[in-house]
């Protein structure tokens, strides 16, 4: 919504072009100009720059911000109503499409905007729930040529808002405010055109857009001959419209006796005809029928401030017209001015393709250069994030660093060294554990042998030697009979002593052979002894470190 | 694609690659070198809870390497009649004058090597030969094969001695004398 007294409002059309601003006071109109209503449309924007830059010098408004209120040869605007069920984009889709239908410039050409008009309430299967959307369209030359126009003289546009939106959206936010049980019909009577909209709390049974506002009444009364046969000229006739209104059939108007209603009625009976008719024919099909005697008619706008022209539009139509007496409007108020900051009409603002593309390339850029700086804060954040972690732990580190060991012993070094040493004894232990882990006790088994030989026997020959089976002793000797134990018996009995023996494992008698001697006969025999190889006490014994040092 | 949607995607495209070029030159290294450091300063952590809990356990590291020594010393000690000839003559010789025993020969023979054989360890093998009475001779088996030395006989053969009234036996043996290396592998001082 404009904000009064910063910004301006430009109201443009064939023939007239009005420069207002806001002001603690209301609205105030600081410049206006007329001219002929049938001209080129490029002849328009020409003379709209002309007025414009000398305004602009006048006033020293140079860049100020102006919100352009205009009527275009090619401006449409059109409302359209949809299922509440498709959803904002898609009722805005198909009010676009169902405009382009009534246009005559390609969709290369066009400037198109939407807004939302209203979502009506599920009432039933009477009035299911809608979505009514607006939607204003006009050429990119023709719009693109009045923007260039306004810039040009040294004003920057904020927006261009087709007249006909501005009506019928000021006629919707008279309904919206109203908020009354029953069925209101909102005709809001605009500069250049009427907006007709009914509907109550739940929202809008209809709306539409009438082409006839003051302008067209103002246009009509200008070709009034005055006292010297000349037309009276649209300044005059729009002072005389506001200052006596419209004149009934019975007399002029009482405050200026030459406005006769003889002269000044057959001119504006076709503008007041179109309206009724339009106007009727709107309620006739639009309302349901029980709502018709109920429904009551208030006219607000510009035209509501000509005296008589409710009443005329009541009694065409035969609807009850609601409506507070005619003031004395300022001349900001006879425009549609109030309705640009009343409305916040500025949405359904047009601006050419070339424009548009141009700030949606400066919004871009901008949200780039946003997002570009973000990353670079985030970055900047990382990065001393980084910086300050990295020299956290670069200061630990010296610290760490810089912690002197205690001469003398190093704990790893002795560490290391114990399990050097232990590891390199006990690596000697297992191989000696290997080798000479267990022995024959030669020096036992010398001594049982010289135990076991009973007299008359004589061991020729003891050889101890290791195989692969084990340790070995074979001995050989002779046997002789004594005191009448035969030789034979005394080998039994020497191989039974030594099968006794723990230290030989098992005792196999060889061969034996009887010998006749000079003297006596001999039996040499030998006996070969399996034996026990014993483990070297020494070489198991433990350490002597202490085991759990050692572990 | 329009020239400003194409200007718009370069002008991304650009600050998308200045933002990466910040991160990759600078902010990256960084962070990489922040890691590198963090480790190292765990791992210096980590030992220095180790060196303490080392220090903890000195005095029984302590002992643990005196008492290895002392075992060490004492394999090198039984070691030396497999690396000194003339101490294991003069052993021999003692033994068998302690004994009794006449020592007529001693004299070296090759060994082959054996499984689980460490070069480091020495292995000397000898053939001795001599006379002795019987009872000195187990007396000096039973000093040989005694449980200090590191000596083991391999073959025995003792015959009477023929053409002698006395009781003397010769014999002929192996013996195999050992050293067995119990020095540590010296390692380098830590820092």
């Amino acid at each position: 919504m404009p904000r009064i007294g910063k910004e301006l409002v430009l109201e443009v059309s064939a023939s007239r072009c009005v420069l207002l601003r806001g002001g603690t006071g209301g609205l105030e109109e600081l410049r206006r100009a007329g001219g002929a209503a049938e001209r080129a449309w490029t002849d328009v924007v020409e003379w709209v720059l002309e007025q414009l830059t000398q305004w602009a010098t006048e006033l020293s408004l140079e860049g100020a911000p102006v919100h352009v209120v205009y009527q275009g040869p090619e401006t449409a605007v059109g409302a359209f109503e949809c299922p509440a069920t498709l959803g904002e984009s898609q009722a805005n889709a198909a009010a676009r499409l169902a405009l382009e239908d009534t246009l005559s410039y390609s969709d290369q050409q066009r400037c198109i905007s939407t807004a939302v008009l209203s979502n009506d309430e599920d009432c039933g299967e009477a009035r299911p729930a809608r979505r009514r959307t607006v939607v204003v369209a006009d050429c990119d030359a023709s719009l693109a040529s009045l923007f260039e126009a306004v810039q040009n003289a040294g004003l920057t546009v904020r927006s261009m808002i087709p007249a006909p939106a501005v009506s019928l959206l000021a006629a919707s936010d008279v309904v919206q405010r109203s908020a009354g049980d029953g069925l209101t019909v909102s005709m809001w009577i605009g500069a250049e055109s009427t907006g007709l909209v009914a509907g109550d709390r739940h929202g809008l049974v209809f709306a539409r857009m009438i082409p006839v506002g003051v302008e067209s009444l103002v246009e009509a009364l200008a070709g009034l001959r005055g006292d010297g046969g000349d037309a009276i000229g649209r300044r005059v006739a729009r002072d005389s419209l506001f200052h006596n209104g419209i004149p009934s059939h019975e007399g002029g108007a009482e405050s200026d006796p030459q406005f006769d209603a003889r002269a000044v009625l057959p001119l504006l009976q076709p503008v007041l005809q179109r309206l009724i008719v339009e106007t009727k024919q709107s309620v006739r099909f639009g309302l349901p029928t029980e709502a018709k005697d109920q429904a009551t008619l208030r006219v607000s706008g510009p035209g509501s401030l000509i005296s008589g022209l409710a009443r005329l539009i009541g009694d065409g139509t035969g609807i009850a017209i609601e409506q507070a007496p005619p003031a004395e409007g300022s001349a900001a108020a006879r425009g549609d001015a109030p309705a640009v900051y009343a409305c916040g009409v500025e949405t359904l603002g047009l601006l050419p393709r070339s424009t548009e593309a141009h700030r949606s390339t400066r919004r871009t850029r901008r949200a780039l250069a946003l997002g570009a700086a973000l990353a670079g804060a985030v970055l900047t954040v990382e990065g001393v994030a980084a910086w300050m972690q990295l020299k956290h732990t670069s200061r630990t580190l010296d610290m760490y660093s810089s912690i002197q060991v205690a001469p003398g012993v190093n704990a790893r070094d002795m560490r290391d060294r114990a399990v050097a040493v232990t590891n390199a004894v006990e690596m000697a232990r297992t191989r000696q554990r290997a080798f000479i882990g267990s022995t024959v006790p030669h020096a036992d088994l010398l001594f049982v042998l010289a135990e076991a030989t009973p007299p008359g026997m004589e061991l020729t020959e003891v050889v101890y030697a290791e195989s692969e089976t084990g340790p070995h002793l074979m001995v050989r000797g002779m046997a002789k009979e004594v005191d009448g134990v035969a030789a034979a018996d005394r080998v039994r009995s020497f191989t039974r002593m030594l099968g006794d023996c723990p230290l030989i494992v098992e005792t196999h008698l060889g061969e034996t052979r009887r010998t006749e001697g000079e003297t006596e006969a001999f039996l040499s025999f030998i006996v070969t002894l399996d034996l026990l190889a014993l483990p070297r006490a020494s070489v198991y014994a433990e350490s002597t470190a202490d085991p759990e040092a050692q572990r | 694609m329009t020239s400003f949607s194409r200007a718009v995607a370069v002008e991304i495209v650009i600050a998308v690659a200045i933002c990466g070029m910040l991160y990759l030159f600078l902010i990256e290294p960084m962070q990489r070198r922040g890691l590198a450091l963090r480790s190292q300063l765990d791992a210096m952590v980590a030992e220095a809870g180790e060196i303490s809990a080392l220090t903890d356990e000195l005095p029984k590291l302590t002992g643990a390497v005196r008492a290895a020594e002392r075992d060490a010393e004492r394999f090198s000690s039984q070691g030396r009649l497999a690396r000194d000839e003339e101490i294991m003559f003069d052993s021999m010789m003692g033994l068998a004058k302690q004994t009794g025993a006449v020592i007529e020969q001693i004299a070296p023979l090759s060994v082959t090597a054996t499984n689980g054989w460490d070069e480091r360890d020495l292995r000397r093998r000898y053939a001795v030969s001599g006379t002795a009475s019987y009872a000195s001779l187990v007396r000096m088996m039973n000093d040989l094969s005694g449980e200090d030395a590191l000596a083991r006989v391999g073959a025995l053969r003792v015959t009477p001695s023929f053409g002698s009234e006395s009781e003397e036996v010769s014999f002929q043996l192996t013996l195999d004398v050992f050293a067995f290396d119990a020095t540590p592998i010296e390692s380098e001082p830590s820092s």
